[in-house]
């Protein structure tokens, strides 16, 4: 019987994925030791994708009192307790999972969380409540199906998110789903995205007026475009845009190119990558985001650095690899159509159709949306919904940015039944992308920066909205409703009709959950433009403010009036006036439920608020890099523990060599990886100027490296193995010790 | 020199994982059935927070509540403790407590002992949501049957030789938990938890199981 993940998984993790869990396997345990620093932990497990949570800080308010909470006094980050629970961000390029995928996601969240998937407004998978010592196994248990979750947080490129119907779209240019993996897959782990100042979020569309994937609102996206070659040939290729972002202030993407031909759009990405990780601000963390860079320079300055970036990037066989998939990539569906043809349908089904099944381009075939209330489903749901991916679906879903989920290439016969399978699960809701289906982000249930119950919103006014029947409303029923639970925007309400975001007001000195209105926000041509700030409500008037604007509306829109053109016809002032008739709030003694939130029983505070993580640790390469010679050390030493000495022996070689390359990259930042390079830049570099010199053993530390360079000693017993692993020990303190000189004598030079 | 001791996981952890057998899996649940289910989806979410608030549950260090009541027959209501999660749980329609440990057990040297351990922990919850004033005498948990589960894939799949491996801890726990043998029902699976349903004729109150249980526990094990 297996007795590890690791044993039982043996083989099925790919090679260089496994390497890098055992890495963070390794960090995980010289971090409990006190050796690695806290905040270098924090930013590593960050870019594996396992984040802080709400409460982490050690203490938590009751509703009565701020409670300490008795965790161990060991950290995973700074005010960050080691025991308190965390949340495991699970990376889906272009939100396309397959149905061996889905059903590892359900027993992990059985496992090791509170047996839920949440489907985020990235086309992530998060499962909240899992502790760090369980992450090794959970990326194991994910590497085995294809998932990596690295850099799913972090301060590097995050998800790479596409339209849910690429592929399959009626107005769509051509397929963006081999582009936006193979742009996911090539900026992995990319020695370019290693540097940012902040995280970097890449979008990519086949259609420039529908939503799509939202282009204009991302740090670097791409919408398909095509045009007559030199050869008279349709070429393919994109407007290319850079410098979106929503946050706190939202910023719309400029152009970068409104024309890069397929084979460019990898080497210009990575060249955006490396004018962001050169000129981008890395001290101020809220000034960060490329938009910001973008804002600064201007785009035709920042344009210029990215093509000039260009033509210094030496070609790269990897930039067009993947071209050869690109024809292959064609789902296919897992039966002949076969229509409806007069089919008794059940109660419900029509209206469930008319908002969750889309025709697609491909006669005979649809795409269902399942509506997954609030982005949940549970481990039960999961794993039927991959049955059902399987059966009905040729294999092929995806999660979409409304936290729904996909299923596509549906036989027109078998709506009925999937329509009864999802029902039978509780997931045949109607409704998906109306207004009934709310988006919103965890908020002040999980994340350490919510200031109010966006969940807690979200879910009463879906129970408003469907007792209402109002996504079958012909005025309203397409209306979007987003809610963030701060200003950071993660549920994406300035792109929303009605969009909301959480704060607080001090009534009567107690602190009020509020709500500030934004209106008008444009879902279409990629999220074009952004709402209005119109004022704060009080969380518990919110819903009714939602019908009042509804109504109104409805009841006054011209012909076939947008809500935004409606808001823009209607004026802020007289909106503002609107909001302000909401803005009331009782005095506690005569209705004390306005200082609760929506969903929590507790009274209202803004105590729980905690350093958020979004914005990650600025860590330096040099400590990345010193850090991983260190855990490869640490490894090779349990190698030895385990008497496997030859492993051991090449464990410690790779520490030193990781160490050598750490003090090379800081004059050559593209200095190569293999092991020639590296001894001969080391050692012209840093050992014959004598920088890597100790004033009392001098070039001994330098020796022991060059020595096993030279050759292994190839008995390979416990005392060679031995003698190697404190070499490199002694090898990478030494390294540290060059590198503090390094820095020390370049902050004198500047002095002076 | 950090163990990530106190309540946390401890040294122990990780070695635990390297053993492959599952009377050595720690991570029990135990799902106790309501009689009846006459509760408004989100009726447990002030209750859990009022427990986090007096601490109604000893030996558990209460960290937080979750709600997910939106969910169709899903976990429900979640109080989630350092050591276990315990939820409102509704799968296949029927509402229960399920009670699911996290955190390896003290003093437990054999899955007799853990299984004890964690089903007298999931009785006093159980016995703590019936006598809670705001559910005004309504909950009641049927005491004839209840599920136990092991969730934990590696240690122990769902399989028969899992089911035989754990059988006679299984009928010794029921057995004093009843007096007498239970009917123990498993149908192996490769896509779900190892799940046991124990079942017997008789329904004792939850307080005599309670009494049964610690006279049948190692001296110094406590849930």
């Amino acid at each position: 019987m297996s007795l590890t993940w690791k044993d039982k998984l043996g083989g099925q993790v790919p090679p260089k994925w496994g390497e890098e869990i055992e890495l963070f396997a390794a960090q995980i345990t010289l971090r409990k030791q006190g050796k690695i620093e806290d905040k270098v932990f924090a930013e590593t497990r960050l870019r594996r994708g396992a984040y802080g949570q709400r409460y982490d800080n050690g203490q938590r308010h009751d509703g009565i009192q701020t409670r300490k909470l008795e965790y161990s006094a060991l950290t995973k980050g700074p005010d960050t307790c080691w025991d308190a629970p965390g949340m495991l961000r699970i990376k889906v390029p272009f939100g396309g999972l397959n149905p061996e995928q889905m059903i590892v996601m359900a027993e992990l969240a059985e496992e090791y969380s509170d047996n839920i998937c949440h489907v985020t407004t990235r086309q992530d998978i998060q499962l909240h409540f899992i502790h760090i010592e369980d992450t090794p196994d959970l990326f194991r248990r994910l590497a085995a199906v294809g998932i990596t979750t690295r850099e799913a947080c972090g301060n590097g490129v995050r998800n790479v998110t596409a339209c849910p119907l690429a592929g399959v779209c009626k107005t769509e240019t051509f397929d963006v789903t081999p582009y936006a993996k193979a742009i996911a897959f090539y900026l992995l782990g990319h020695r370019d995205t290693q540097d940012f100042g902040r995280k970097f979020k890449i979008a990519f569309s086949g259609c420039e007026h529908e939503a799509c994937a939202l282009v204009s609102m991302h740090d670097f996206g791409g919408i398909a475009k095509t045009r007559v070659g030199p050869d008279g040939k349709e070429q393919r290729g994109f407007a290319l845009y850079v410098g979106g972002g929503l946050g706190a202030v939202p910023h719309q993407a400029k152009l970068l190119s409104d024309f890069v031909p397929e084979e460019d759009l990898l080497p210009l990405a990575r060249a955006t990558g490396r004018v962001f990780g050169r000129l981008g601000e890395k001290k101020n963390r809220n000034k960060a985001r490329v938009k910001f860079l973008v804002q600064k320079l201007g785009i035709d300055e920042f344009r210029r650095l990215v093509f000039e970036e260009l033509k210094t990037m030496p070609e790269d066989p990897s930039w067009r690899e993947y071209f050869n998939e690109i024809p292959r990539w064609n789902e296919q569906p897992g039966l002949n159509a076969v229509q409806l043809n007069g089919a008794h349908k059940p109660e419900g089904f029509d209206a469930w159709a008319a908002t969750n099944v889309y025709e697609q381009r491909q006669a005979g075939f649809a795409t269902v949306t399942v509506t997954c209330p609030l982005g949940d489903i549970d481990s039960n749901q999961t794993r039927a919904l991959a049955e059902m991916t399987r059966r009905f679906a040729g294999g092929n879903c995806r999660a979409t940015v409304e936290q729904n989920i996909v299923l596509r290439w549906v036989r027109h016969g078998d709506l009925i039944k999937l329509y009864n399978e999802l029902k039978a699960i509780g997931l045949g809701e109607a409704g998906a992308g109306s207004i009934v289906d709310v988006v919103a982000c965890p908020g002040t249930d999980t994340c350490k920066l919510g200031i109010a119950s966006s969940r807690g919103l979200a879910g009463e006014l879906r129970n408003r909205l469907a007792a209402q029947n109002a996504s079958a409303d012909k005025a309203i029923g397409n209306l979007h409703i987003h809610v963030s639970g701060c200003f950071n925007s993660c549920g994406q309400h300035h792109v929303a009709d009605l969009g909301f975001y959480g704060n607080s007001r001090n009534i009567g000195g107690y602190t009020v959950p509020h709500f500030q209105v934004m209106l008008g926000g444009q879902w279409t041509h990629n999220g074009g433009s952004y709402a209005l700030a119109l004022g704060s409500v009080p969380s518990k008037r919110v819903p009714d403010l939602v019908n009042h604007l509804t109504h109104r509306y409805a009841d006054n829109r011209a012909g076939e009036e947008t809500f935004q053109a409606w808001c823009q016809r209607v004026g802020k002032k007289e909106l503002k006036t609107i909001v302000e008739q909401f803005t009331a709030v009782p005095p506690h003694a005569e209705d004390a439920s306005f200082y609760t939130d929506w969903g929590d029983p507790r009274e209202f505070t803004i105590g729980d608020m905690g350093v958020g993580e979004c914005a990650g640790e600025i860590v330096s390469l040099a400590q990345f890099g010193f850090t991983q010679a260190e855990s490869e050390a640490f490894e090779a030493q349990l190698l030895l523990d385990d008497a496997k000495f030859k492993e051991a022996d090449d464990k410690a070689f790779s520490a030193m060599l990781t160490a050598a390359r750490t003090l090379v990259s800081l004059q050559w930042p593209d200095v190569p990886a293999d092991a020639e390079t590296v001894v001969r830049e080391f050692r012209t570099r840093f050992v014959e100027p004598k920088l890597f010199w100790d004033k009392y053993h001098h070039d001994q530390f330098s020796r022991y490296f060059f020595q096993r360079h030279e050759g292994a000693d190839t008995r390979y017993t416990v005392d060679t193995a031995h003698k190697l692993v404190e070499e490199a020990n002694l090898f990478i303190d030494a390294a540290h010790k060059c590198h503090a000189a390094v820095q020390a004598a370049a902050t004198s030079a500047v002095k002076v | 020199m950090y163990s990530g001791g106190g309540l946390g996981w401890g040294s122990e952890g990780v070695e635990s994982r390297k053993i492959g057998k599952p009377m050595q899996a720690y991570k029990i649940s135990i799902k106790l059935f309501a009689l009846k289910d006459e509760f408004a989806p989100s009726e447990f979410v002030p209750v859990f927070h009022r427990w986090i608030q007096t601490q109604a549950l000893t030996d558990h260090m209460l960290v937080d509540v979750a709600d997910y009541a939106h969910v169709h027959n899903g976990p429900g209501t979640v109080l989630v403790t350092q050591q276990a999660n315990l939820y409102t749980d509704r799968t296949d329609g029927r509402l229960g407590l399920l009670y699911t440990r996290k955190l390896p057990l003290d003093g437990a040297e054999t899955f007799a002992d853990r299984l004890r351990q964690v089903l007298t922990a999931a009785l006093k919850s159980a016995a703590l949501l019936e006598r809670e004033p705001a559910l005004a005498g309504r909950m009641a948990f049927r005491t004839n049957e209840f599920l136990i589960r092991i969730n934990d894939r590696l240690l122990a799949p769902n399989t028969a030789e899992t089911f035989a491996s754990i059988k006679g801890d299984l009928d010794q726990v029921t057995k004093e938990v009843y007096g007498q043998s239970a009917r123990l029902e498993h149908k192996p699976s490769s896509q779900t938890l190892f799940e046991v349903r124990v079942a017997t004729s008789q329904s004792p109150a939850i307080s005599a199981i309670l009494e049964h249980l610690a006279a049948a526990a190692p001296a110094g094990a406590s849930a």
